[in-house]
């Protein structure tokens, strides 16, 4: 499967996240909200602005230059 | 007494458990120094005295926000007797992941998995086989439905009785845990030495022996290099292994993606067609109810204040008659504006915290950071800038929306320059007097030039303070639900108190030195007045903006108190030195005054606000800052607008 950035991902779609990008303070921010190197994440919507994704069941928004940070695949 | 620190991921309904444990006795304040909020309750329970400290809400221990550090000192310094580690109950596994690091403080733990009542019914955690694992009590509850409370009652008294559980932490693999075991302090601290957390190293490091801190640092290096990953990467993984385990070892069913109501209200609402319309009719709604609620209560406030000093002028006071002016202007009318904010400040703090408690503040933080990314601000700036363009006063309390401080500070210093309704009626007096036939023209200019003002502060002030371009959204939407009403509303009064304990001290200095500027010497008419000789001290320098008379001038002082006194004061003035306004000043000077009085300090009650917000240094450098922005503004703008007119012969 092809890794691609999470910004990528339309709407919908089921994800495993694969890596995450940046320094310390915003992989360990990450990280603590439940993304994370192998755990399953929905892209709830992808068009205009912030992504909102659904990890576990808790709606996140996250700015699109944050999605370019992290690497995921494609379920 | 037992002290019980509850500790959870945001949202998990930590304070609505409180509140129900001790049935609803919560109050609410800020950790010193900071604006996080604190929130503690008392429960007399089968003879034992227990109090409830609320922890700010976190999803980690790293040193990166202000909530966690107070959450990991709070534990590390407080003697905490018992951790309540509220989890909810849809979102174990992203609550596991911070109890991982609960459990390292070795405080006995109970946890409570809350919102028990919103899980699937195919869903089930084993109780005893979690509280084996991980050697701690825990209890479903659910504070919403009513259940639970009992159980978490009884269950602090036997931890306390028994005061033996150990909470079980994760063992790391061997060649970490060789290094921890060398270290002699709490397992919370080793692992953080470890991770080389720079607080933590700060504090905890000269306590080491200096080799041993060289050996560790090594140690560190080691491993890094071996995994090629840092060392708290490596611990992460550890602890998403470990949850995932205590998931499959103590769960049954799924709790993937339940698709609920919130799911389908936001695929609607966070569309982005549809979206902006929802903001705008959002917040009109939030002004019409505010202005709605508010109006007549102010009213009310204002008869009030007339039948004190209509009272008060009919009280002899002989020889003290000089008395009588002194409490009226300081006294009756300090408390009149004191008390002319409450409604407004409840009615806005209640709604506020409907707004965050439904769930709906996150969206709309969410859908404005659309726009107002491109100004370099965060989404939640937006509630504080459209209220300023009510009343600067509730603008500048609810500038706490920011995550920062320094956002704060940099918003609060802005708003002043959001044109408040009172300063309307400045507006609508110099355009009718002067500018008759372009009278809406001026009023259109002036809100423009305000949003200009606001942004160009917010522009300057972000490089004055070097604040740094503000980060991307990164925030959770919790589910809609419908908010506690009684506690939102112990939630606004806790508020409104807590605003007149902040504001009453600069209130009434502001209106004393005022009293005296305007009624000093005594018994002195206006022209031979303390505040009559300033202002023609000022004269030279508003010469500049073309105001040649110092009536007018004058006019600014009880503008300090509130601007609508401005036209009141000015026409009183006139009266007693017996001349008109179109006498004394001339067009361009009006022009120039209506700017500067639109834009110069906004009034005592928005000082004492920013005063409690962000403390006396920032109310004084607003009053500087507001003043000379002011004079700028009304100087260049007065000029370039009068050159221009009179070449097109409109003036």
């Amino acid at each position: 499967m092809k890794i691609k950035y999470l910004s990528q991902i339309p709407s919908g779609k089921e994800v495993i996240i694969k890596d995450v990008l940046g320094c310390q303070g915003f992989k360990h921010r990450l990280y603590g909200l439940g993304i994370f190197p192998g755990e399953k994440v929905l892209v709830f919507k992808n068009d205009r602005g912030p992504i909102i994704l659904k990890v576990g069941n808790t709606k996140l928004a996250l700015g699109r230059g944050q999605a370019q940070k992290i690497l995921v695949e494609e379920l | 007494m037992i002290k019980v620190a509850v500790v959870g991921n945001p949202n998990v309904g930590k304070t609505a458990l409180i509140n129900y444990l001790t049935n609803s006795s919560l109050k609410i304040g800020n950790w010193p120094g900071v604006t996080v909020e604190k929130k503690e309750a008392y429960l007399n329970y089968k003879g034992e005295n227990i109090y409830f400290i609320d922890l700010p809400g976190i999803y980690n221990f790293t040193p990166y926000s202000l909530e966690e550090k107070i959450t990991r000192d709070y534990l590390l310094k407080e003697n905490v007797d018992i951790i309540l580690n509220v989890l909810d109950s849809k979102n174990i596994k992203k609550g596991l992941l911070l109890t991982s690091q609960i459990l390292e403080f070795e405080i006995p733990t109970l946890v409570v998995f809350n919102m028990w009542d919103e899980v699937p019914p195919n869903f089930d955690i084993n109780l005893k086989n979690f509280e084996t694992l991980l050697n701690v009590k825990a209890v479903k509850a659910s504070a919403k439905k009513g259940f639970g409370k009992e159980e978490i009652l009884n269950l602090i008294l036997k931890l306390k009785r028994e005061n033996y559980l150990k909470p079980k932490f994760i063992i790391f693999r061997k060649e970490i845990e060789n290094i921890l075991k060398t270290l002699p302090f709490k397992r919370f601290i080793n692992v953080k030495l470890l991770e080389g957390d720079k607080d933590i190293l700060k504090e905890y490091g000269p306590r080491l022996k200096e080799k041993d801190l060289e050996k560790l640092n090594s140690q560190r290096k080691l491993l890094e290099k071996k995994y090629k990953k840092e060392i708290s990467d490596i611990i992460f993984t550890e602890r998403y292994k470990w949850v995932n385990t205590i998931v499959f070892q103590s769960t049954k069913g799924n709790l993937d993606n339940i698709s609920d109501l919130t799911d389908k209200i936001d695929d609607i609402i966070l569309n982005p067609k549809l979206s902006p319309f929802f903001l705008i009719g959002f917040i009109y709604l939030f002004f019409k109810v505010i202005f709605l609620v508010t109006d007549p209560f102010i009213e009310y406030i204002g008869h009030i204040q007339d039948l004190f000093s209509s009272l008060l002028s009919n009280i002899n006071f002989g020889k003290f008659e000089i008395l009588k002016s002194f409490i009226e202007n300081v006294f009756i009318q300090g408390i009149g504006i004191l008390f002319s904010f409450v409604p407004l400040i409840f009615v806005i703090y209640l709604l506020f915290g409907i707004l965050e408690d439904s769930g709906i503040m996150a969206r709309i933080a969410l859908l404005s950071d659309r726009f107002m990314h491109k100004i370099g601000l965060h989404g939640n700036a937006i509630i504080p800038i459209v209220l300023g363009y009510g009343c600067n006063v509730p603008a500048v309390l609810s500038t706490r929306v920011m995550s920062t401080f320094k956002e704060k500070l940099i918003l609060a210093l802005s708003l002043p320059f959001t044109l408040c309704t009172a300063r309307l009626p400045i507006i609508a007096f110099f355009g009718t007097t002067f500018f008759e036939k372009y009278k809406s023209l001026l009023t259109a200019f002036i809100y423009i030039l305000s949003l200009f003002l606001t942004l160009f502060s917010l522009f300057f002030l972000k490089k004055i303070f070097k604040v740094e371009s503000s980060q991307e959204v990164l925030i959770e939407l919790p589910s809609y639900r419908f908010p506690k009403i009684s506690y939102v509303f112990k939630y606004a009064l806790d508020k409104v108190l807590d605003y007149l304990k902040g504001v009453t001290s600069i209130i009434f200095i502001s209106l004393l030195v005022l009293y005296f500027i305007l009624n000093f010497p005594p018994h002195a008419d206006v022209e031979n007045s303390l505040g009559a000789y300033i202002s023609k001290l000022l004269l030279p320098l508003f010469s500049i903006l073309d105001i040649n008379s110092w009536q007018v001038i004058l006019s600014l002082f009880p503008g300090f108190i509130a601007k609508e006194s401005v036209v009141a004061s000015l026409k009183e003035i006139l009266s007693l030195s017996q001349t008109s306004l179109n006498q004394i000043l001339s067009k361009k000077g009006a022009l120039a005054f209506v700017i500067f009085s639109s834009f110069y300090v906004s009034c005592v009650a928005t000082l004492s606000a920013i005063k409690k917000e962000l403390g006396y240094k920032y109310a004084i450098f607003s009053v500087i800052f507001s003043i000379s922005l002011a004079f700028l503004t009304a100087f260049i703008f007065s000029n370039v607008i009068f050159q221009v007119l009179s070449c097109l012969n409109m003036f």
